[in-house]
């Protein structure tokens, strides 16, 4: 394992320190999983998003930044009957949800000046959640913007060079609007770190 | 060096964000069939037992009714299954067809819709003048409302119609409808085959048509 992560800081060849940086960039591979209405609509974990974030160091400690990101949920519903009052309706239902993320994040990291350093935050922003029900030849759609919360928990791997993995849990809460109920996952994510 | 790595790590993820928003989609034709039915909650489906059945598929939007002029027919090959098939259902569910539409309970009207926009039904009275010449000029829906959408390809449309006791001024009210819709491509035979299939299954889940 750490033969991969020194492979990985040095084909990247970074050459600051991230512990020492003002300003960290990550691009991010998130893993999601459904909770809430959103699960209900689409159980399938999601294996396709990106997320990018910006961190501003303000002491040791602190960070600012922005997150923005996108995650997308797929899940093919075989075909069934749904009834609605006296209506019945048959057909095979492709279901997809793709939220876009963005929020200002607050971070407090520990374990100063050590090479393991686990983080917490939390961010608010807005979510732009598109969710689409295909069915026969027919498309519905609804595409809300959310006002959302983002906290997050994780932990900072420095490689060397300024470089850094970061393994973190982030979960992304919309709040429910007139024309979509609340959406929500949580994301399982690694991502790569690096100071300008 | 340190630039050029980044800059490539970026440009793998960037692609990312533009693509697989819709991972998959339908693979087969079938996919796209939808069977729509819906049903007025307070007729008494028990207390009928004959119907009638014309032995044509009018092809709605084709002729001008309101002049006189008669409508397009479906090619028999698909007409003859689905005539077939709708009296197959029927009969499995204890109903008797009977020749006359005058003294059915009820009448079984088939037609049949291909790359046409339709917002509802309420206008197909006409085309079913020259078959029962009950009703007005249309069909009510009684406590439903029978459609939800238009039509763009090929749809396949059953309505239950109860024109006893309607006078000549009234629409007839229509108590079931059955809405089959689906892609009209492939074979003859394989499109066939959908309609049979889909008109079953518009039968499997009208239980409340039993006798």
């Amino acid at each position: 394992m750490n033969r991969i992560l020194l492979l990985l800081s040095l084909a990247l060849g970074a050459g600051t320190v991230v512990r020492a940086q003002q300003n960290i960039y990550i691009l991010e591979y998130p893993i999601g999983i459904a909770t809430g209405d959103l699960h209900d609509y689409i159980d399938n974990p999601s294996f396709r998003g990106f997320n990018f974030g910006y961190r501003n160091m303000v002491d040791e400690n602190r960070a600012v930044g922005l997150d923005i990101g996108w995650q997308t949920f797929f899940e093919k519903k075989d075909l069934a009957t749904y009834y609605d009052g006296t209506a019945a309706l048959t057909g095979v239902q492709y279901r997809y949800m793709n939220g876009f993320t963005a929020s200002l994040q607050v971070d407090q990291v520990f374990a100063d000046g050590k090479d393991i350093r686990p983080f917490i935050g939390i961010g608010a922003g807005t979510s732009y959640v598109r969710r689409t029900l295909d069915m026969g030849l027919y498309r519905l759609e609804q595409d809300p913007w959310q006002f959302m919360v983002q906290p997050e928990a994780g932990v900072s791997l420095y490689l060397a060079n300024g470089n850094a993995l970061l393994l973190s849990a982030n979960y992304y809460w919309g709040a429910k609007t007139k024309d979509l109920d609340a959406q929500s996952w949580l994301a399982m994510s690694i991502a790569f770190a690096f100071g300008d | 060096m340190k630039h050029t790595a980044r800059a490539f790590l970026v440009a793998a993820f960037v692609p990312l964000l533009f693509s697989g928003c819709y991972p998959e989609q339908p693979d087969y034709i079938n996919e796209y069939d939808l069977v729509y039915t819906n049903h007025a909650p307070d007729f008494d489906f028990q207390g009928q037992g004959t119907y009638a059945l014309p032995d044509s598929v009018v092809i709605l939007g084709t002729g001008d009714p309101e002049n006189g002029e008669l409508p397009s027919m479906v090619d028999p090959f698909f007409a003859n299954r689905i005539l077939a098939q709708i009296r197959a259902n029927m009969s499995a569910y204890g109903w008797t067809e009977v020749a006359d539409a005058d003294s059915a309970d009820v009448v079984l009207l088939p037609s049949a819709v291909k790359t046409l926009n339709i917002d509802a039904y309420y206008y197909y009275g006409g085309y079913w003048g020259w078959y029962y010449p009950y009703g007005g000029y249309g069909w009510y829906y009684p406590g439903y409302y029978p459609t939800y959408t238009s039509y763009t390809t090929g749809s396949l449309i059953m309505q239950i119609n109860v024109p006893k006791d309607v006078s000549p001024s009234e629409n007839v009210p229509v108590v079931w409808v059955g809405v089959i819709n689906g892609l009209l491509e492939g074979s003859d035979a394989s499109i066939a085959d959908r309609i049979v299939a889909n008109i079953d299954q518009a039968f499997k889940q009208s239980e409340y048509l039993k006798q």
